[in-house]
C-alpha cells in the first residue's frame, strides 16, 4: 500500500512526535534506556569470600573488563591513564555484596610515610539516584564512594608510623603538648581518619556532591570491609558491605534494580593521588536474578518474540496483499506519476486534485 | 508524496534530532561539567538538561517513525535478509522500550545484544552483494561491523553470565576497541568517496557542495583541531562522551576527519542522498554509546545506506528480485 503523505499530515506528525516527547518527558518517562556495560553480580550460597581475594569462589563470577582513561576534567589532571583497565567481579549471598577488583601494577606501593611516597588505591563510586554526574556528583545528586587504600591495608597487617620511615626525625611540638600528650597528633584530634592510630578496615567510605566536596563518613558510619592481596604484579582487592543499611548517605542495593557504578585506580609509584587517577565511565551493576538460567527474564523474551512475530507477519502480509499491507507496486516506489496507483494519480502531487502540467514534481528528497 | 517521501522526511528529522542530541546532551551539557556553576549558570544548565531530555525522547520517536516508513517502503526494494534485519531492528526498539521495566538480567542483555548483532549483519547483506561493484559498500560493511562488535562483546559477557561461566577475559575490551577503529574507517571511507565524487575529473567540483557546507566543515574541523591542541584532555573526553570514540589517533586528526565528513557526506548527498543520509545518521549516532535511542538510530542509518546500495543495483539478480515481486492490483 502506498501511504499518501501530504504536507499537512507531515506537519501533524511532527507536532504529534514533539508533543508526545514533551509530554513523556514531563511525566518522567524517558524512552531511551542505557544498555551499557553491566557488571553482573552472581549469587553464592556457601559463603562470600570477603577476606580472600584469590578464593576459588571468585571464578564463579563473570569477569567484566572496564576500560579506564585519565582524569582530565579538573586539576590536578592525569594526561594518560597509568592503569588502562580493571577487571571486576561481583558476588552476593543476598545479605552482603562483595566486589573484587583486579588490575596489573608493576610495583606494590603501600606506604605514605615519606612526603614523596604515595600508595596504590582503588575506589568504586555509586550514584545515589538518577542523572548524577560522574565527576564526583553534583548538588542534589550525591555519590557514595568505597575507597580502598594499600597503606591502610598495610596498617592493618602491621601498624607503622612516620617515625618508622624516619627514625631520627625531630619532633617540633609545643612543650606543653609534649609534656602532657606525647602522642598528640593534630589530625587525629580533628577526627581525620587518615591520622587515626588504629584502623578497622582498609576501606574508607566517603561521600561527595561535586569537585572539592569529598567528605569522610564518621568513623561510626564506616561500614565497608576490605581485603586485598598483591601477587605477581597484580592487585586483587575485595570490598564488601551489607546490601542495605540505615545510613541515608550509603548506597542501598536493591537486587531487583541496577545501580550506576564507576571505578578509579591510583598507581602510587607514578605519583597518583587525589585527582591524578585513572577512571571509568558509569557502568551498571546488577544482581543476576535467581535462578540463573536461560528462562530467566522470560516475560521480556516472550514480549520480544511476540513483537518480532507480529512484525514479520505484517511484512509478509504487506508484500502479498498490498491493498491492505505495505508493499510497493512493481518497479519500486514512485518513479513518476505513471507508476503511481490510480488513486494517487488522481490525488495529484498535493493530494488535492489530479496532476497537471503546471504542478511541481513530487519532492522525493532522499 | 508517498512513503518514499516519508522516509526522506523522517531521515531528515532523524538527522536533525541527532544533531540536537549531540550538541545539547552530548556536548553542551558535558562541557558544562567543566564550568563553575553559580545560580544563573546552574539554572541555564538545568534548562538545557530538560530540553536535552525532550530531544532524547523526540529522537526515539522519530527513529520509530523512520523505522515504520522503511517498513512501509520495503516491499519493492531490498532482499529478504535486509527486511529480516529491519524486523530485528524493530524487535530491538521494542526491547529497548521494555527494558525500562525489566530488572537487569544476563538474558535480557544477551537478547538485546543478539538482536543488535543480527540486525546489523542482516541489514548489511545488500552491502555484501554490492561490495565488488560499489566502494560505498565497503564503508557500509565497516559501519555494520562496528555496530555489531560492541554488541557482540556485550552478548559474550551476558551469555557467560547466563550460563554461569566466567567468560573470556579481555575479549570484550578487544572487540570494543577494534570496533572503534572500524567505525572510523567506515565514516572516513564514505566521506572520502563523497569528496572524490565531487572533485574527480568531470565532476561538479567543490563549489557544488555549497559555500555554507564547506564553511561549516572548515569551521567545525578547525574548532575541533584547535580544541584538541589547546586542551587535549578535555577534547579527548568530549570525543568519548559525544561520539564514543577513544583517542586512538592524534586528536587534531579528528578535526580533519570531521571536516572531511561534513564536506564529503554533503557531496555524496548530491549523488546518492539516501546513502549519504544513512552514513550521516550512523556517524552522528556515534560508536558504542549506551543509549538505546542512539543504537536504534545507528541501525536505521545502516538500513538506509544499505538499501540505497540495493536501489542502485542493476545486476541480473536484483532485476530478478524486482521481477519476482507480485503484480499489484
Amino acid at each position: 500500500m502506498s501511504v499518501l503523505v501530504t504536507p499537512r499530515r507531515v506537519r501533524a506528525l511532527l507536532v504529534v512526535v514533539v508533543g508526545l516527547a514533551a509530554a513523556l518527558t514531563l511525566a518522567g518517562v524517558p524512552l531511551a534506556t542505557a544498555q551499557g556495560t553491566t557488571v553482573f553480580v552472581a549469587r553464592v550460597d556457601d559463603g562470600l569470600p570477603v577476606d580472600d581475594a584469590f578464593a576459588a569462589a571468585w571464578d564463579r563470577a563473570v569477569a567484566t573488563d572496564v576500560p579506564l582513561s585519565g582524569q582530565a576534567v579538573t586539576a590536578p589532571r592525569l594526561l594518560d591513564p597509568t592503569v588502562s583497565s580493571v577487571r571486576v567481579r561481583g558476588l552476593t549471598d543476598d545479605r552482603r555484596l562483595a566486589i573484587l577488583i583486579e588490575w596489573s601494577d608493576a610495583t606494590e606501593d603501600a606506604s605514605v610515610l615519606r612526603s614523596d611516597a604515595f600508595a596504590d588505591a582503588v575506589a568504586m563510586q555509586f550514584a545515589l539516584g538518577d542523572g548524577i554526574s560522574i565527576c564526583m556528583g553534583q548538588q542534589a545528586g550525591a555519590i557514595n564512594i568505597w575507597h580502598w587504600k594499600a597503606d591502610w591495608a598495610a596498617d592493618l597487617a602491621a601498624w607503622r608510623d612516620v617515625d618508622d620511615a624516619n627514625p631520627n626525625m625531630p619532633v617540633d611540638l609545643p612543650p606543653q603538648d609534649l609534656a602532657q600528650r606525647p602522642d598528640f597528633v593534630a589530625g587525629r584530634e580533628a577526627g581525620n581518619l587518615r591520622s587515626a592510630s588504629t584502623r578497622s578496615s582498609s576501606v574508607e567510605e566517603v561521600d561527595a556532591v561535586g569537585f572539592g566536596t569529598l567528605t569522610s563518613q564518621p568513623v561510626e558510619r564506616q561500614s565497608v570491609h576490605g581485603a586485598s592481596a598483591y601477587r605477581d604484579g597484580t592487585w586483587r582487592v575485595v570490598m564488601s558491605r551489607a546490601l542495605t543499611d540505615d545510613d541515608p548517605n550509603d548506597v542501598q542495593i536493591d537486587t531487583a534494580r541496577s545501580i550506576s557504578v564507576a571505578f578509579a585506580v591510583w598507581d602510587g609509584s607514578n605519583g597518583d593521588r587525589d585527582g591524578l587517577k585513572s577512571t571509568s565511565s558509569w557502568l551498571s551493576l546488577g544482581v543476576i536474578p535467581r535462578p540463573i538460567g536461560l528462562l530467566d527474564g522470560w516475560p521480556f523474551l516472550a514480549m520480544i518474540l511476540l513483537a518480532l512475530g507480529l512484525i514479520a507477519w505484517m511484512l509478509y502480509v504487506g508484500l502479498r496483499e498490498p491493498a491492505i499491507g505495505l508493499g510497493w507496486p512493481p518497479g519500486g516506489p514512485q518513479r513518476g506519476p505513471e507508476r503511481l496507483p490510480a488513486a494517487l494519480r488522481e490525488a495529484g502531487p498535493s493530494g488535492e486534485g489530479p496532476a497537471s502540467a503546471g504542478d511541481p514534481p513530487p519532492r522525493v528528497g532522499l | 508524496m508517498s512513503t518514499g517521501g516519508l522516509v526522506a522526511i523522517t531521515s531528515r528529522w532523524l538527522l536533525l534530532a541527532l544533531v540536537l542530541d549531540l550538541s545539547i546532551t552530548r556536548l553542551s551539557l558535558r562541557i558544562a561539567i567543566f564550568l563553575p556553576k553559580g545560580a544563573v549558570v546552574a539554572d541555564v544548565v538545568g534548562a538545557f538538561a530538560r530540553v536535552g531530555a525532550v530531544v532524547e525522547n523526540v529522537l526515539v520517536l522519530v527513529a520509530l517513525v523512520a523505522l515504520g516508513a522503511l517498513f512501509a517502503e520495503s516491499g519493492g526494494r531490498a532482499g529478504s535478509a535486509w527486511k529480516a534485519g529491519l524486523v530485528l531492528t524493530a524487535g530491538l526498539a521494542i526491547g529497548g522500550l521494555l527494558s525500562r521495566w525489566q530488572a537487569p538480567s544476563p538474558v535480557v542483555s544477551a537478547a538485546l545484544g543478539a538482536l543488535t548483532v543480527g540486525a546489523a549483519l542482516l541489514l548489511a547483506v545488500p552491502a555484501v552483494r554490492a561490495a565488488a561493484r560499489d566502494p560505498y559498500a565497503v564503508a557500509i560493511l565497516a559501519l555494520a561491523g562496528a555496530a555489531s562488535l560492541p554488541a557482540l562483546a556485550a552478548l559474550g559477557g551476558a551469555g557467560a553470565a547466563a550460563s554461569g561461566a566466567a567468560g573470556a577475559p579481555g575479549l570484550g575490551l578487544a572487540l570494543t576497541t577494534v570496533g572503534g577503529v572500524v567505525f572510523l574507517i567506515g565514516v572516513v571511507l564514505a566521506s572520502a568517496l563523497g569528496v572524490r565524487a565531487i572533485v574527480r575529473p568531470g565532476g561538479p567540483g567543490i563549489a557544488a557542495v555549497g559555500a555554507r557546507w564547506v564553511a561549516a566543515g572548515f569551521a567545525i574541523g578547525l574548532a575541533l583541531g584547535l580544541a584538541a591542541l589547546a586542551a587535549p584532555q578535555t577534547a579527548g573526553l568530549l570525543l568519548i562522551w559525544g561520539l564514543g570514540l577513544p583517542s586512538m589517533f592524534l586528536l587534531p586528526l579528528y578535526g580533519v576527519g570531521a571536516a572531511i565528513a561534513i564536506v564529503g557526506l554533503r557531496g555524496a548527498w548530491l549523488f546518492r542522498p539516501r546513502l549519504a543520509a544513512g552514513v550521516a545518521v550512523v556517524a552522528l549516532a556515534g560508536y558504542g554509546l549506551a543509549s538505546s535511542g542512539l543504537v536504534l538510530a545507528g541501525l536505521i542509518g545502516i538500513a538506509l545506506a544499505a538499501e540505497a546500495l540495493e536501489e542502485a543495483d542493476a545486476s541480473p539478480a536484483a532485476t530478478r528480485r524486482q521481477a519476482a515481486l507480485p503484480v499489484h492490483g
